[in-house]
């Protein structure tokens, strides 16, 4: 049996064989690497420095306008935030997050609410997930709308690639017992000539 | 002789129904399982019923010849979309939810809503055909402005500084979901639970006049 195996690796073109597959597997293992940026390969004949230089110029570093309903009036606060126009998931990522920490802080969204994940859809969905649902539920009906109204009105204003709204807790449809948030909530919302009503 | 008294009772069963003309149907919020928001120490599914069961007492002196249901007696749970259903087989002419919510002001708010989604210009269906839930209250939504429109105008006329009215809004609102007939929310804000009785008449006018 052992003069049998030594046999088959004199065998030249087994070896070839062997030695294909593991380069294939080795190229293949790469791939994967490079594709899930476990690796990063750079070219030594381009310059880094300059695409540095031009991904933070890139960067804005212009203010983030928040927009609330409080005491019949909009409120709009600028919250000065690093925004990259490259990546809009990142963006509305720190906007959410900048709407929520102000409404908390304004005690019009209880302690506790965070934002758990984000993602735009390539036809400009916002699939936004919580971990608790954003509108408190002794509210009255118009205040709920108008803070998602808020909500809506802060996307639209920051983050442009953003078409619809999904509001998901804990990556499941947001559930209010008013409000039908089965559906995708247009970022201009329901608002429109409706302002004038608003005055109580 | 038997056919004779079926005969007449068939007579009599079918001018019954044309009389009562007019068929309205009131939806308190919450159930047996839900209870609802906290006004006071009560809960908006207890107080809500109470002001639905007295809004039909004084709508039926004033509207003889109507048919006042209420979706539900207490103890009830409502499975999800059985008031929609419910409406849309007895084809009611107006639907009407009503839900409470504590507030700080003194004076008692009632805002209006019906429901739509940014589709006011969409058309209504002159042809049979399909349509999705979202979209059933395309099939009134003339008559439902009519009545939303009138009944937000008397209701601040009569106000007399009683209460504030707000609205009417168009929003998609889970409660108004899937209704072909003419249907709105009342929304009452209340600073003390007691207050919804000064309520019960112009609102019972106001819909009788509305209609």
């Amino acid at each position: 049996m052992p003069y049998k195996i030594k046999n088959l690796f004199k065998n030249a073109h087994v070896i070839m064989y062997s030695m294909g597959i593991f380069n294939i597997m080795l190229a293949g293992s790469l791939w994967y690497a490079w594709q899930h940026e476990l690796i990063i390969i750079r070219s030594p004949y381009i310059c880094h420095t300059e695409n540095t230089i031009i991904q933070a110029q890139q960067e804005r570093h212009s203010p983030i306008h928040i927009f609330f309903w409080l005491d019949n009036n909009w409120h709009q606060k600028d919250v000065p935030l690093q925004q990259s126009p490259a990546n809009p998931t990142h963006n509305l990522h720190t906007v959410i997050s900048a709407w929520l920490d102000l409404l908390i802080e304004e005690h019009l969204i209880s302690e506790g609410v965070a934002l758990e994940s984000v993602a735009i859809s390539h036809d400009g969905a916002a699939f936004i997930s919580f971990n608790r649902a954003i509108v408190p539920t002794q509210a009255a009906l118009i205040d709920k709308w108008l803070m998602i109204e808020g909500f809506l009105k802060t996307i639209a204003r920051n983050v442009e690639t953003v078409q619809n709204v999904y509001l998901f807790v804990q990556h499941k449809p947001m559930i209010d017992c008013h409000l039908d948030l089965s559906n995708p909530w247009p970022v201009q919302g329901y608002i429109h000539d409706q302002v004038k009503k608003l005055s109580r | 002789m038997k056919q004779i008294i079926l005969f007449i009772t068939l007579i009599s069963v079918m001018i019954s129904t044309q009389a009562c003309c007019v068929h309205i149907m009131l939806d308190p919020a919450g159930d047996a399982r839900t209870t609802g928001r906290l006004i006071g120490n009560l809960f908006e599914r207890g107080l809500s019923l109470q002001c639905v069961e007295q809004i039909k007492k004084q709508l039926s002196t004033q509207l003889t010849k109507s048919q006042i249901s209420i979706t539900r007696k207490p103890g009830d749970s409502m499975p999800t979309l059985y008031q929609a259903t419910r409406a849309n087989q007895l084809e009611v002419d107006l639907f009407i939810h009503l839900g409470m919510y504590q507030q700080q002001s003194a004076r008692p708010t009632i805002t209006i809503y019906r429901y739509g989604c940014n589709d006011d210009f969409v058309p209504t269906p002159s042809q049979p055909c399909i349509l999705t839930i979202d979209q059933a209250h395309w099939l009134s939504k003339k008559d439902t402005q009519t009545i939303v429109n009138s009944l937000c105008n008397i209701l601040f006329k009569d106000s007399n500084e009683q209460y504030c009215i707000c609205g009417p809004f168009t929003l998609p609102i889970k409660p108004l979901l899937g209704i072909s007939a003419p249907a709105l929310m009342i929304e009452i804000g209340l600073s003390d639970p007691s207050q919804y009785t000064i309520l019960i008449e112009p609102l019972s006018n106001a819909i009788a006049n509305a209609l």
